[in-house]
């Protein structure tokens, strides 16, 4: 990702150019739609967190220090509120909020229209459930979003070890569920 | 498939050290079947990182933003509201706080009044503030002493004041005229003034 390019399109943001804005949203829309996707497993909560977090860029982009590359600063933010949407699930959940009818209007509203593509997507997300959410984060990151561990501890603020033994974890739980089904 | 070994699941976590590294190669070159392992591991892991390309509505994506655009607005929106739901409570608050700890307003000013006068006569060389500030003493005065909005020449003005009467009456009668003059002084000269009240009112 090239950092130069992207800190022209802050500079310019900042000075006034929306259009700059535009472009750094194409850019980085779809890796923050499919972080936030693989991290809740549904549509409408990856929808929900990836509008959140446009919304975040445009209004502190103008802070942006130019210490770090701009896609760990969006990492940091999609990650964190993808976060805060299961922790608001699990919540929706013990309270009983959460209607079935909101499964069925995230498969209705799905914008992988494939049904094969469909059911793929639903066993990765199978996969994923099993894993405890800081696992889920890291097992994205790394395997979905391939970034290197360097890269999610400076996104994470966790050490190399620590993100590699949960890798770990996380590969085991997921390969052991895959072979179950398989 | 058989269950991934955990050798595998650490190499592929890259969480070996050179030496078990060194060595697991070694091994997997020395090994058909440890190979076909890592092999099988790594397309599953394959597979499962393949859906980020899975094909998506597009349509999507090109109304993301305007969408977004439209959710800033609306923040924007319920951030004055959100704003103004907040000033609301800590005007009346204020205004509360104001009546049950303002300074009582002191009854017997008299002395006041008069200090107020000659320090204002002698020391300021402004007249537009003299004026001001007498008229405010004027128009008090003339309440206390001479009940209300009564002609200059009937208002009783506290006594001892050390003021020539062609000088009061023509400092005071001019004031008495252009009352709103105080809130027009600038900030300079309304201060000036309030800081002279205050050393006055402290004596």
């Amino acid at each position: 990702m090239n950092n130069t390019n992207d800190f022209e399109l802050i500079e310019r943001f900042v000075a006034g150019d929306e259009k700059a804005f535009n472009i750094i949203v194409k850019k980085y829309q779809k890796k923050i739609y499919w972080h936030a996707r693989q991290m809740l497993g549904e549509h409408l909560d990856a929808d929900e967190v990836t509008q959140e977090v446009l919304v975040v860029m445009y209004q502190k982009l103008k802070t942006f220090n130019f210490q770090s590359a701009l896609y760990t600063w969006i990492y940091k933010i999609v990650t964190t509120r993808s976060l805060n949407q299961i922790k608001r699930r699990q919540l929706r959940k013990i309270f009983s909020f959460e209607h079935t009818d909101e499964k069925e209007l995230a498969v209705e509203n799905d914008i992988v229209e494939d049904i094969a593509n469909k059911e793929k997507l639903e066993k990765v997300n199978r996969s994923l459930e099993k894993l405890p959410a800081k696992q889920r984060q890291i097992f994205v990151m790394r395997n979905f979003d391939q970034l290197s561990y360097e890269e999610i501890s400076e996104i994470t603020g966790k050490s190399v070890g620590g993100l590699k033994a949960n890798y770990f974890h996380a590969l085991r739980k997921v390969t052991e569920y895959v072979n179950e089904k398989d | 498939m058989k269950k991934i070994s955990d050798e595998i699941l650490k190499y592929l976590s890259d969480m070996m050290n050179d030496r078990e590294k060194r060595e697991f190669e070694n091994k997997l070159s020395a090994s058909a079947e440890l190979k076909t392992e890592l092999a099988e591991a790594e397309q599953m892991l394959n597979d499962l990182s393949a859906i980020n390309d899975t094909a998506v509505n597009e349509q999507y994506f090109a109304n993301l933003l305007p969408r977004a655009r439209m959710k800033m607005e609306q923040k924007k929106k319920f951030g004055i509201v959100k704003k103004m739901s907040f000033a609301v409570p800590v005007l009346a608050s204020a205004i509360i706080v104001f009546f049950l700890f303002a300074p009582k307003p002191v009854q017997d000013i008299s002395e006041q009044h008069q200090a107020l006068v000659n320090d204002v006569l002698e020391n300021v060389n402004d007249t537009d503030v003299v004026r001001k500030v007498l008229d405010d003493v004027y128009l008090e005065s003339s309440m206390m002493y001479g009940g209300g909005n009564e002609m200059l020449g009937e208002t009783e003005l506290p006594e001892n004041i050390t003021v020539s009467e062609d000088k009061l009456f023509s400092i005071v009668d001019l004031a008495y005229t252009d009352y709103s003059t105080l809130q027009n002084l600038p900030d300079e000269d309304f201060n000036e003034i309030y800081e002279k009240l205050s050393k006055i009112t402290l004596q």
